[in-house]
């Protein structure tokens, strides 16, 4: 054998290892080529699904879609030779408009956000009749083509928290479904489209389409074996009155506040009604992340408006909690319906007052008048239970009254929520600590001091307890059925058939036997008939209410009232709160017999209470908190008065005044003449 | 059959079994061209039978005109080629092209073995090394004219004949230290931003080092002296000015080198873009393939010209490393396989026509792969038997069964 025979062979054989490792190296050990691949030469073409319908409970739409088109461009088929005035003739822009578009989109392509191989919205929000005449020519450009995307459309103007809306998915959201969710894809951002997203939004249809080197289809993949079948989005029907949530919301004008109605017998939301509203026609169209951005922005006299008061907001129950002191006290055997306690004239106890009415009374006239003395003693009692260890006496009351489904998430079906506050033995044990150490005092905090720690306000519903106003309507919920409620919940069915959830099918009972509410229902039935809400009284419905009235540090008093309706067999509950508005049978109280009203006779037949309710802005009030809030925090800038302005607008108001004395001159004296 | 001894069955089934497989991957590629591609193998074959029933002596005897005519052929393409794809190297006929190098490789390779296998050559004589290169030289200067880079390269094929013969291997030496100087050079500068002087400097004092170790022994041979001295200037000059010389190149053929280390990505539009497709080709197939016409890439016809130069995209995206594995070595046997016949021939002019023919595949294999994988610049010559195209199959049939029918007789010859 010649040695040069030997080294060709070698040589031969080191050039077959050098391309067998190469080749394991491209096929085998690194997948950048197989993405590659995939990415240019197999295109997916997502079908976006309509977005089920949401329906309230009587069928009326209140958010479906509408079809909104908009031209897309795919960059790199956009060449040098293009034809650029004939298309901007064509769509409608100038010549201008259409460099800096692209310009844009250069830029965009190359800080990585889109690929230059697929297609980029160009054109948003083309009507119809554009699209009508643009699809017959569109086909000259191939580098643009018309898309369809559905977009929600609002057949109503109010509860924008409730219904929610729909926005381009963000990374998080992303990361958190990665199978599903693309760049661009909506996805619920609150209210029922964030609770329901999964049910609403259906299932993207996928084809996978082999694309040639010019992005021309040339067919399905593995002849569509991988292909998805789209899936519309389900339908959904809201326990929702929107008739009577339409009625609470227009009570709620100019105020911050909440109403929320249940029906007892099993949970459904009729009403759940925040103050400020929003507009949901403002989450569509064109300057949709401008009012989104406004929304979140409006913090102006603490209106804040995408807060939903109706579940996110804990206030203080106020005088309505001492229905559940009385239920509460009765259960843990430290009082009865007869039990009087030293009362008259007020709450007198160890050099504390507490105004308020009612003398020495037993429960009812007690619940009737709402005696502040009565309930102060009824929740000492609770806390005296064992002497020598409030604690115990206060788990076992929080215990109760997270029975009733306070002070504990409610665990529905509603995009967000709070927990409110029931404080714990614990809690007060923590407070007396940190008093003792402030004070420097060696007494045994585990015996801590009702009085000190003001705990003993929690049985009139101030202190340390919170609500909000869907645990409030929730607890008369409980109240209404002698000890038992099914959760709240907004969804009654979902494609015609009932909510499938299993929570809302759990009736939780309460700690409280049945037999204590008997005296509680009588003293609320006093409480219309000839107590605090005695103003409230029709003779179209029987009703059992209780008033509140709750004192809060910035200002007024907040208004509340839970009603429940009709009284022997109840059909619904309500429960409002009015921030800063006053007394509880003036402001909430009217919003809450009104809707009561509405829902069983199927009318407003108190046009007067409506009107006055409907008049109402506690605005000056908001305004004025605000002021003396930014005055607090050195923050107040008197507004400079432009002396011309102002002068012109008190001319002005002058005229008025007086063309309008003139005008009631004329009828005065027209209706003289008449006569 | 007494007369089917002396036929090479493992050379010959490797033969028919890449020529199969290329028309199954063009007809992949393109159905139309597939069908053609199966017709040219059909007269391929045929012209084969008809090599199989001349005398071999023809061959040795013609070698001559072969040479002669595939120089003209060579010449004739400056009037009367057509221009495809940026080079005039093609003939056309109708509908019909042919690339003359193909054949005039053949004349070369015949001529080479007809001299080499005179009585009067031995590589140790002046006269006859110069005959030989200038046997090599003319048509690879012909070829040089046209430009055809590629074609070009493949005459070093013949240098490997000739090494086989006894030419020094200081040839290929020499031949690698300035091509590693060249382009070690122009890296330091382009990338790595040196100035060239140093490099320059550093082959300098290595030389001198050397010369200085080696001072006894070169004083006594005043013509290595010379020759060591002139050979680091060279290589000093080589070194400082090729970075020059490289930005002088055309743009495309710069790019096809830098594109090797500088990545695709950079590329992407011009040099880049074949080779990033190609790989994604490849690469994309995985183990098993993605299934015959199924490849995505190559049914988008994202990489040109895939059904010629670039017809191993279609075995790598649709058989997989599996597929191009077996392929690699069923070439690399067949490779062998001739070289290994060859060496086992009784006549010379049979073996350097065999070294010859195993070189010019050797090479076509070497350059073609290395390419498609974006191990070696991008050079258009076909891979073989695979790429689709009447002539290049045809030269290459022609001259697989001139070797045949050589190793036949010489089986079969007494002597």
């Amino acid at each position: 054998m010649k040695p040069q025979y030997i080294k060709i062979i070698s040589f031969l054989s080191v050039i077959a290892l050098i391309f067998v490792a190469r080749l394991s190296y491209l096929q085998l050990f690194t997948d950048r080529y197989a993405l590659n691949a995939a990415n240019t030469s197999i295109k997916i073409e997502y079908i976006i699904p309509q977005r089920g319908i949401v329906f309230d409970r009587n069928g009326k739409i209140l958010a479906g879609n509408q079809p909104s088109y908009e031209i897309s461009l795919v960059r790199t088929l956009l060449k040098e030779d293009f034809d650029t005035i004939g298309f901007c003739h064509l769509i409608g822009i100038s010549k201008n408009e259409f460099i800096q578009t692209v310009k844009i989109i250069d830029r965009d392509i190359k800080d990585k956000k889109y690929s230059k191989l697929s297609p980029v919205t160009f054109l948003k929000n083309i009507s119809r009749e554009d699209v009508a005449r643009i699809q017959e020519i569109i086909f000259k450009y191939p580098a643009f083509s018309i898309v369809s995307r559905p977009q929600r459309q609002y057949e109503v103007s109010t509860s924008g928290n409730l219904l929610g809306y729909t926005n381009e998915v963000n990374t998080g959201e992303i990361k958190k479904d990665s199978l599903y969710y693309l760049p661009g894809d909506l996805i619920g951002k609150s209210g029922v489209e964030k609770a329901y997203e999964k049910v609403l939004r259906g299932e993207k249809g996928m084809k996978y389409i082999q694309k040639d080197i010019k992005l021309r289809s040339i067919g399905s993949y593995k002849n569509g074996e991988l292909d998805k079948e789209v899936v519309t989005g389900k339908d959904i029907t809201l326990t929702i009155d929107y008739d009577l949530q339409r009625l609470a919301e227009e009570m709620l004008a100019n105020k911050h506040g909440a109403i929320v109605a249940l029906d007892p017998n099993n949970g459904e939301i009729l009403v759940m009604a925040t103050g400020p509203d929003i507009d949901p026609n403002l989450f569509t169209g064109p300057e949709k992340s401008k009012n989104l951005y406004r929304l979140a922005m409006d913090t102006v006299y603490e209106n804040k408006p995408t807060f939903d008061r109706s579940i996110q907001a804990a206030y203080p129950p106020g005088s309505t909690f001492k229905l559940l002191t009385a239920l509460a006290g009765m259960q843990m055997g430290v009082m009865d319906d007869k039990t009087i306690f030293p009362c008259g004239g007020g709450f007198n106890y160890r050099g504390l007052r507490i105004k308020g009415h009612g003398g020495a009374d037993p429960l009812v006239p007690a619940i009737q008048v709402s005696s502040n003395c009565y309930f102060s003693h009824a929740f000492l009692s609770i806390v005296n239970k064992y002497p020598g260890n409030p604690s115990k006496g206060v788990d076992e009351w929080k215990a109760i009254m997270n029975s009733f489904g306070v002070g504990e998430f409610l665990n529905n079906d509603l995009a967000v929520g709070t927990k409110g506050r029931i404080p714990s033995g614990e809690f007060y044990e923590n407070r007396q600590k940190k008093m003792n150490e402030r004070i420097g005092s060696k007494k045994d905090y585990k015996n801590w001091d009702p009085l000190a720690t003001g705990a003993v306000f929690n049985g009139m519903g101030q202190g340390d307890v919170m609500l909000t106003p869907i645990q409030m309507a929730n607890f008369i919920a409980a109240i209404a059925n002698r000890g038992w409620y099914y959760t709240p919940h907004i969804v009654k069915s979902i494609d015609g058939k009932p909510n499938p959830d299993p929570r809302f099918k759990v009736k939780h009972k309460t700690l409280v036997d049945p037999k204590y509410f008997d005296p509680v229902i009588k003293g609320m039935e006093a409480v219309v008939l000839r107590g605090t809400a005695k103003g409230l009284k029709t003779n179209d419905f029987t009703q059992l209410a209780k008033t509140g009235t709750a004192q809060v540090p910035q200002g007024k008093d907040n208004s509340i009232f839970v009603l429940i309706a009709p009284a022997d067999k109840p059909k619904i509950v309500v429960a409002a709160v009015m921030e800063h508005a006053g007394f509880g049978a003036t402001w909430a109280g009217p919003a809450c017999t009104l809707v009561a009203e509405k829902y069983i006779t199927g009318e407003v037949k108190r046009e007067h209470l409506y009107k006055k309710m409907v008049n109402a802005s506690f605005m000056p009030e908001y305004k004025r908190q605000w002021i003396a809030d930014l005055k607090r925090k050195g923050l107040y800038k008197e507004p400079e008065t432009d002396s011309v302005k102002l002068k012109k607008k008190m001319d002005s108001l002058k005229i008025v005044n007086e063309l309008k004395q003139k005008e009631t001159l004329k009828n005065t004296t027209i209706q003289k003449q008449q006569r | 059959m007494r007369s089917a001894e002396g036929i090479d069955k493992m050379g010959l089934g490797l033969y028919l079994l890449l020529c199969s497989f290329a028309v199954a991957n063009i007809y992949s590629v393109d159905a139309g061209l597939g069908k053609k591609q199966l017709i040219f193998f059909g007269i391929s074959l045929f012209v084969g039978l008809i090599i199989f029933l001349t005398r071999s002596k023809f061959f040795e005897n013609l070698a001559g005109i072969f040479y002669i005519f595939g120089f003209l052929l060579l010449i004739g393409l400056h009037p009367f080629g057509t221009e495809i794809l940026g080079q005039k190297n093609w003939y056309k006929f109708g509908s019909f092209t042919m690339q003359p190098v193909e054949f005039a490789k053949i004349g070369t390779a015949l001529m080479l073995a007809n001299y080499v296998s005179g009585p009067d050559f031995n590589l140790r004589y002046r006269k006859s090394l110069l005959y030989s290169l200038a046997i090599i030289g003319i048509p690879a200067i012909a070829v040089l004219s046209i430009p055809d880079v590629g074609s070009l390269l493949v005459f070093g094929a013949f240098v490997i004949a000739l090494y086989r013969e006894g030419l020094s291997g200081w040839f290929f030496g020499a031949i690698g230290i300035v091509g590693f100087v060249f382009l070690f050079s122009t890296y330091l500068n382009d990338p790595l931003g040196f100035n060239p002087l140093y490099f320059t400097l550093f082959i300098f004092f290595t030389g001198l080092l050397f010369v200085l170790f080696n001072f006894r022994t070169l004083r006594r041979n005043i013509n290595a002296f010379a020759l060591t001295i002139v050979s680091i200037l060279m290589l000093c000059s080589l070194a400082y000015f090729s970075p020059k010389v490289f930005e002088k190149l055309p743009k495309h053929q710069q790019e096809r080198v830098e594109v090797l280390y500088k990545g695709e990505k950079q590329f992407r539009d011009t040099s880049g873009y074949n080779l990033l497709y190609s790989k994604t080709a490849i690469g994309s197939g995985g183990l098993w393939g993605k299934g015959y016409k199924q490849g995505s890439v190559t049914q988008g016809k994202f990489v040109p010209e895939q059904e010629t130069d670039y017809i191993f995209c279609t075995v790598g995206e649709e058989w997989g490393f599996m597929g191009s594995a077996f392929l690699i070595l069923a070439y690399v046997l067949f490779i062998g396989r001739i070289y290994y016949l060859s060496e086992q021939q009784k006549s010379v002019f049979n073996r350097v026509f065999g070294y010859c023919f195993a070189s010019i595949l050797l090479l076509h294999f070497c350059i073609n792969l290395g390419m498609v994988m974006g191990l070696f610049p991008t050079v258009g010559i076909p891979l073989p038997y695979f790429s689709y195209g009447g002539s290049s199959l045809l030269a290459f049939s022609i001259m697989t069964f001139i070797f045949f029918k050589l190793n036949y007789t010489d089986k079969n010859s007494l002597v």
